[in-house]
């Protein structure tokens, strides 16, 4: 009889606009308008000229140094300050008028790099302007050991060499994770909603559940067949959600195309996004069907499910900052967070057997919880047939 | 025979008990056609979940040919059909067939009995032209065939209606009337509530009548009639309540 509830309520759900536009139609605009920001708007955006306001005061020589900064265009100001506030520049830069004077008698001219903390693009190119000058100021500080017959080694008794530890471009590959979290997760999200508001609280609402509920079938088939109704429709939305992103990544894109090498262990990244993708979507729906039951109609679930969705959304932005490889046992052990940790994974090319259990492990017992406690709200007239 | 023992049924809302039925009994033989009359928020609804098995009494029992309905629900519901309202329980996105098959599966019909029941039902309620439309799209007089249908898709032997009447055109409304009297000919037992008098008098033999969940009647109209000395039926049910409400 669960087979009978499952197919009704699949073809019923798959009838039904919202789910075609959630499961289907969204993930691939979502998809192509992320693939096209990212590679189009936020990669250009890093190779974009940055304004910085530098005083008309400022000396010559410091000028000329910062003419050999790429990424930057500098124009001149009397109050490069304001041109900041105003939104015209995003750096300001001044320097002492007399500096190339004061460099030569040994006193210690100033160069003031000022930009709004807030912004991030500011922060980078001041950053970036800080040490193309702090190696004109090692320049001066070897010619001046030399000059005064000290080896200018005596100053630098070792090297600190700053490297990323992923081959090739990893901004790009950065950039793919993150985006390839958010869209996996709220398409599994999203995909199965419109049927979790519709089968419960719908239901309710149109008093087509007293009509089911009259029928000799045990309530357990008739919820196992709604869950895995609603479970499959954002399973679907997953994992279409993952073959237009790829498909995206690579038919439009170059920099995120390159970073995102799938070649190597196609096999073993399929599998275990799927594996993920399932238990969530598993998961998904336990919580939905819940949210769903406490509502006694469409609108009211969709007051409850909204916020909860938002709050399924934190440990994307806990994990944001979290490499792969500093991800451990316990993110793979958090329902909600093991997605996200299992996909960053994936994407920078780990490959381990143990999270992938560990996720499947820790889903399945809060998939066995939230189902029960669905169970127990489908047994009781209160949450079954509302008020 | 329907054996209604005793049965109360409290809700619990804001930490308040409301009783929506209390210690209510009654016996209805097999054949009967029931007249269930009550104000609104009475407890007519609730008492015809309780017997349709979907909600379970507080307190009290009700048997259904010696069978406990609470105890051994899935026994007696292939034999009750119940249809709240007069053109609801229906899937808006399914086709009238469709949801004919579902509820046929549902209640256990092979795949023959089921097309066999959908055939029969197609045309006695005349519903050939748009039995493969979506419902959705359904004028009100067809969505109500739909759900009549549906209620009587596994042949059921007691069947509850509540308020069928309730919102619906002339026309409508005295084919479910029709309908009523077709059952009673079949032999089946019908419970129905409503606030239409003239059509409990037409249809009924007895009559129920629930005042805030309390029975204030149950017997044969005739000896309502009797008791009261009117065959007004709008004025005894009016005359019970201020009766009900003074005690």
């Amino acid at each position: 009889m669960t087979w009978h509830v499952f197919i009704k309520e699949l073809k019923d759900s798959l009838r039904d606009q919202k789910t075609i536009f959630l499961s289907v139609l969204l993930p691939i605009l979502f998809n192509i308008g992320i693939v096209y920001f990212i590679e189009n708007v936020f990669m250009e955006d890093s190779k974009e000229q940055v304004k910085v306001a530098v005083s008309t005061k400022t000396a010559p020589e410091v000028l000329s140094w910062l003419k050999d900064i790429k990424g930057i265009e500098i124009i001149s100001s009397h109050d490069p300050l304001a041109m900041i506030k105003e939104g015209e520049a995003t750096v300001a830069l001044s320097s002492d008028p007399d500096f190339s004077q004061k460099l030569k008698s040994n006193e210690i001219p100033e160069v003031v790099i000022q930009a709004d903390p807030s912004s991030t693009k500011g922060s980078s190119t001041q950053d970036k302007i800080a040490d193309a000058l702090t190696i004109k100021r090692d320049a001066f500080v070897k010619q001046r050991l030399v000059e005064n017959n000290i080896n200018p080694k005596e100053m630098e008794p070792f090297k600190i060499n700053t490297k990323s530890i992923i081959e090739g471009d990893d901004i790009s590959l950065y950039m793919v994770s993150i985006f390839a979290q958010l869209i996996i997760v709220l398409a599994v999200l999203m995909g199965g909603l419109p049927a979790a508001n519709d089968l419960f609280a719908g239901e309710k609402e149109r008093k087509t559940m007293e009509a089911l509920l009259m029928t000799p079938v045990n309530r357990l088939h008739l919820i196992i067949g709604k869950w895995l109704a609603i479970a499959v429709l954002s399973m679907i939305s997953g994992i279409f959600s993952v073959i237009t992103f790829i498909l995206g990544v690579n038919l439009l894109t170059e920099n995120l195309a390159k970073a995102l090498r799938l070649d190597q262990n196609i096999g073993f990244f399929t599998i275990s996004l799927l594996v993920g993708i399932i238990f969530f979507a598993l998961l998904v729906s336990s919580v939905q069907m819940i949210l769903s039951l406490l509502a006694n109609n469409l609108k009211e679930a969709q007051n409850y499910i909204t916020p909860i969705t938002a709050l399924a959304m934190i440990p994307y932005f806990l994990l944001i900052g979290t490499s792969a490889n500093e991800l451990t046992t316990t993110h793979f052990l958090i329902p909600f967070m093991n997605i996200y940790a299992l996909i960053k994974q994936l994407i920078y090319g780990i490959y381990d057997f143990t999270s992938i259990l560990f996720v499947v492990g820790s889903s399945s017992i809060f998939i066995v919880l939230t189902f029960f406690l669905a169970y127990a709200m489908f047994l009781k007239s209160k949450w079954v047939l509302g008020k | 025979m329907i054996s209604v023992q005793n049965v109360s049924r409290f809700f619990t809302d804001k930490k308040k008990t409301i009783t929506a039925s209390k210690n209510i009994s009654f016996e209805i033989n097999k054949g009967d056609v029931v007249g269930l009359l009550g104000e609104n928020g009475a407890g007519k609804t609730t008492l015809l979940r309780m017997i349709s098995a979907i909600l379970q009494p507080s307190e009290g029992s009700i048997h259904l040919d010696g069978i406990d309905i609470h105890k051994h629900p899935m026994k007696i519901k292939g034999k009750i059909g119940v249809l709240f309202g007069s053109e609801t329980g229906l899937y808006d996105r399914l086709t009238a067939r469709e949801n004919l098959t579902y509820f046929a599966k549902l209640y256990g019909l092979s795949q023959h009995e089921t097309k066999a029941r959908v055939d029969y039902l197609t045309v006695r309620f005349g519903m050939n032209e748009y039995l493969d439309r979506r419902v959705g799209n359904f004028s009100k007089g067809m969505r109500q065939k739909v759900t009549i249908a549906r209620t009587l898709i596994h042949d059921p032997q007691i069947i509850l209606f509540d308020e069928p009447t309730t919102g619906l055109d002339i026309t409508s409304a005295n084919m479910f009337r029709e309908l009523i009297h077709q059952l009673r000919k079949e032999g089946k037992t019908i419970i129905f509530s409503s606030h239409i008098m003239e059509e409990v008098k037409q249809l009924c033999q007895s009559v129920i009548m629930i005042h805030k969940g309390e029975l204030i009647y149950n017997g044969s109209i005739e000896d309502l009639y009797q008791q009261e000395e009117s065959d007004d039926l709008n004025y005894i049910f009016m005359s019970r309540i201020i009766r009900g409400n003074n005690s």
